[in-house]
C-alpha cells in the first residue's frame, strides 16, 4: 500500500523528470528545424537558378521580339505607331509563355517587362525588367536593365525604315542583303516636291544592321580612290548619328527622331557617263536627309565619285557637314 | 517517518537523472552554439563567395580607379556592352584584388574579424594556379569554411580580333557566306579575292577587318593560329593588308602561332589609328576545313602560353577559405 510518503516521491519524481522531457522534445524541434533549412536551401538554389536562367534568355528572347516586329514592318510596310509599347507587349506576351513552364515544377514564376527604350549605344535596346520567382515561402526578385544587340548575334536584324516610307510610292524589294528601291524612292521624293528626285531611280541601300569598322569616321577618306568608303558601301555598314533615326522611331516609320541614333548611305544607280559635273545636285544621299519628310529637312549634296571601272561610274551626293563626318574633301 | 529508505532510493534516481539531464542539456546547448556559430561563418563564405563571383562589384569598373576608397570588389567579367558575365571572372580584377586583398576583403565581402585566403585553380593543370591571398595560420582554428566553386576566367586575359569559323560553316550553317565583302573585290583576277563556298567545294577567300591602335601594339603581342595546329589544306595561306595600301604577300600557315606584330607595324606607318584585313585563302574543302584566329595576348605572354584554347574562358577552381 502507497502511503503518503509515497504521493511526495511520485511528485518529486514527476517535476523532476519533467526538465527531461523538455529537453527530449527541443532536440526533437531542433533536428526538424535543421532538415526544414536544408530543404529551404535546397529550395531557394532552385529559385534562384531559375531567376539566373531567365536572365540569361531575356536577352536572346528580347532579339527575337525585335526582329519579328521588325520583319513585321518589312513585309507590310506599315510602321508601329508606338514601337516601345507594342515591342513591350509583345516581350510580355513571349516572357508570360516561357515562365508559364515553370507552373508545372511547383514555382510562381513572373517577368514584368518595366521599359523597352534607346540605350546609350544606338545599336543596342535597353529593357528594364523585373524577375518574381516563388516556391512555397521563399521568394526571390531581381531588377534587370539589359541591352540588347542590334548586331551581334546569330541571325541580322533588318532596317524597317525604307519599307515604310516607299509604301503607296511602288514599294522596296529585298535582293540578297540589298534592298533595292526601283521607281519607288524617286517617286517618293517626288511626291514631296524634292529637286533632282530621279538621281535615286534605281537607287540601292544596305538591309541589315552593321556595325561600321571605319571608326572614326574619318577614315572613309583616307585615299583619293575613296576605298574605304567603297568597302563601307560594299558591305552596308551603318554609322553611329546624332541626326538619324534610332531602330524604335524606325519601325515607327520616323526619319529622323530627337533620340541618338544611326545613318546610312543610300546609293543612287551607277551611271554610264561621268556626265556628272560638280555643279549637279541631288539630295544627300544619307538616310536621314533623303527620309527627313517634316519641314525643310531634305537638303542637297553634290556628288562624289567613289568608284569607276571605266564604264559604270559611281557616286554618292554629299553636304559639307557629312563630307566633313566621314573625311572627305568639302565642296 | 518522512525520510525513509524509499525516499532515499527516490532521490538518488532523481539525482542521476537530474544529473544526466544537466549534462545533456550542456552538450545539447554547446552543439547548437556551434551550429549556429558554424552557420554564420558559413553564410559569410558563401555570401563572400557569391559577391565575388556573381557580381561585378561596385563601381562595374573598379579595376580601373587608381584608388580603391570606397569600392566594394566583385570579380565578374563584363563585355563592351556592359553585359555581365555570371561566373566568368575577371583575370584583370583579380590582379588588382591580389595587389589590395585585405583593404578590399576587409569589412566589405568579409566581416573585419574573419581571416580568409582565395586561391584560383586552373583545371588545366599546365597553368599555374593564381595565389590571389594564400597565407597559413589557421591550424589553430576550430572553424574553418572552404567555398569551392567551377568558374569561367580568361586566364591569360586574350581577346579575339578575328575568328574565322570555317569548321562550323563547313558542317552546319545553311546559307550565310563566311566574310565580309573584301576591299580586293574591286581588283582583277586572283587578286579579287572571290569568297570561298564550303557547300560548293570552291576554293576562296574569307576576309574581316579588325581596328588596330597605337596602344593597342605597344600592350598587346598578335598572333595568328589556326585550329587544328596542323592543317590539311594544302592551298591555305594568309595575309593582312589595309584598304589603302593593298597587297598580295601571301604567308602559308605554320604549325606554331605566329606573331605578326612587326607586320602590323609596318603596314600601320605613322596612323596611330588604322583598320586592317585579315584574307584566308582555303580549299573550299569542308574536309580539310580549320578555323583561324588572330588573337591579341598581352605584351611578353610567354609563348609556351600561346594558345587556342586559352582564347576562351577556362575552367577554373574558385577555392575560398574563411575562419576567424
Amino acid at each position: 500500500m502507497m502511503d503518503n510518503k509515497g504521493y511526495i516521491m511520485s511528485l518529486s519524481s514527476f517535476f523532476l523528470i519533467l526538465p527531461a522531457f523538455l529537453l527530449v522534445m527541443f532536440l526533437v524541434d531542433v533536428s526538424a528545424n535543421e532538415a526544414h533549412l536544408q530543404e529551404t536551401t535546397l529550395n531557394s538554389h532552385d529559385v534562384v537558378g531559375v531567376a539566373t536562367d531567365l536572365e540569361t534568355n531575356l536577352p536572346l528572347i528580347g532579339r527575337e521580339v525585335l526582329r519579328n516586329k521588325s520583319l513585321e514592318v518589312v513585309c507590310s510596310g506599315i510602321p508601329l505607331s508606338n514601337s516601345r509599347k507594342d515591342v513591350k507587349e509583345e516581350f510580355q506576351n513571349r516572357m508570360n509563355n516561357y515562365c508559364s513552364k515553370y507552373a508545372d515544377k511547383g514555382m510562381l514564376v513572373e517577368c514584368i517587362i518595366l521599359d523597352v527604350d534607346n540605350s546609350y549605344d544606338p545599336f543596342c535596346v535597353e529593357v528594364k525588367s523585373i524577375i518574381n520567382v516563388e516556391k512555397g515561402t521563399l521568394k526571390h526578385n531581381v531588377n534587370l536593365t539589359q541591352n540588347i544587340s542590334l548586331t551581334n548575334g546569330s541571325f541580322p536584324i533588318y532596317d524597317p525604315l525604307p519599307f515604310v516610307k516607299c509604301r503607296g510610292h511602288g514599294g522596296a524589294t529585298i535582293k540578297g542583303e540589298r534592298i533595292f528601291y526601283g521607281s519607288s524612292l524617286a517617286n517618293y521624293l517626288q511626291s514631296r516636291g524634292i529637286k533632282n528626285y530621279g538621281a535615286y531611280e534605281n537607287a540601292t541601300s544596305p538591309l541589315s544592321i552593321k556595325k561600321c569598322p571605319y571608326d572614326p569616321y574619318i577614315m572613309h577618306g583616307n585615299t583619293n580612290e575613296l576605298i574605304n568608303l567603297k568597302n563601307c558601301i560594299d558591305n552596308g555598314f551603318y554609322h553611329e548619328s546624332n541626326d538619324g533615326a534610332c531602330f524604335l522611331c524606325r519601325l515607327e516609320g520616323k526619319g529622323i527622331c530627337s533620340h541618338y541614333g544611326m545613318e546610312i548611305f543610300i546609293i543612287p544607280a551607277a551611271t554610264v557617263s561621268s556626265c556628272l559635273n560638280n555643279s549637279s545636285t541631288a539630295p544627300s544621299s544619307v538616310d536621314h536627309v533623303i527620309f527627313n519628310d517634316t519641314g525643310n529637312g531634305t537638303y542637297s549634296g553634290h556628288p562624289i565619285l567613289y568608284f569607276t571601272d571605266g564604264n559604270q561610274y559611281f557616286n554618292l551626293y554629299l553636304d559639307d557637314s557629312h563630307r566633313q563626318k566621314y573625311g572627305m574633301p568639302i565642296f | 517517518m518522512v525520510f525513509s529508505i524509499d525516499l532515499m532510493l527516490a532521490l538518488i534516481i532523481i539525482t542521476v537523472i537530474l544529473g544526466v539531464s544537466a549534462d545533456a542539456m550542456d552538450i545539447a546547448s554547446s552543439k547548437i552554439e556551434d551550429y549556429s556559430y558554424g552557420n554564420s561563418l558559413e553564410r559569410i563564405a558563401q555570401a563572400g563567395a557569391d559577391m565575388l563571383v556573381k557580381t561585378p562589384g561596385n563601381p562595374e569598373n573598379w579595376e580601373k580607379f587608381p584608388d580603391i576608397n570606397g569600392v566594394t570588389p566583385g570579380l565578374s567579367d563584363m563585355d563592351l556592352n556592359k553585359k555581365i558575365h555570371s561566373n566568368v571572372i575577371s583575370m584583370v580584377k583579380v590582379k588588382r584584388l591580389a595587389a589590395n586583398y585585405d583593404t578590399l576583403m576587409g569589412g566589405k565581402v568579409i566581416p573585419s574579424h574573419c581571416k580568409s585566403t582565395l586561391v584560383i585553380y586552373p583545371v588545366d593543370q599546365s597553368l599555374k594556379p593564381i595565389n590571389v591571398k594564400n597565407i597559413g595560420g589557421n591550424d589553430s582554428s576550430t572553424e574553418v569554411f572552404v567555398e569551392n566553386r567551377t568558374v569561367l576566367c580568361n586566364y591569360l586575359n586574350t581577346t579575339e580580333m578575328v575568328f574565322i569559323n570555317a569548321r562550323d560553316q563547313a558542317w552546319l550553317s545553311p546559307q550565310k557566306q563566311l566574310g565580309d565583302e573584301c576591299p580586293h573585290s574591286l581588283l582583277n583576277g586572283n587578286q579579287a579575292h572571290k569568297k570561298a563556298d564550303y557547300k560548293k567545294r570552291e576554293a576562296g577567300w574569307v576576309c574581316y577587318p579588325f581596328g588596330v591602335t597605337e596602344d593597342m601594339l605597344n600592350s598587346t603581342d598578335f598572333y595568328i593560329m589556326t585550329d587544328p595546329t596542323s592543317i590539311e589544306d594544302p592551298v591555305a595561306m594568309w595575309m593582312i593588308d589595309r584598304p589603302e595600301n593593298r597587297t598580295d604577300n601571301t604567308k602559308f600557315f605554320q604549325k606554331n602561332p605566329i606573331l605578326i606584330n612587326g607586320m602590323v607595324e609596318g603596314i600601320m606607318g605613322t596612323n596611330s589609328t588604322a583598320v586592317l584585313w585579315m584574307h584566308v585563302y582555303s580549299s573550299g574543302n569542308p574536309d580539310n576545313a580549320f578555323n583561324t584566329h588572330l588573337a591579341a595576348f598581352p605584351k611578353g605572354t610567354p609563348f609556351e602560353d600561346v594558345k587556342v584554347q586559352y582564347l576562351t574562358p577556362q575552367p577554373c577552381y574558385f577555392v575560398f577559405k574563411v575562419w576567424v
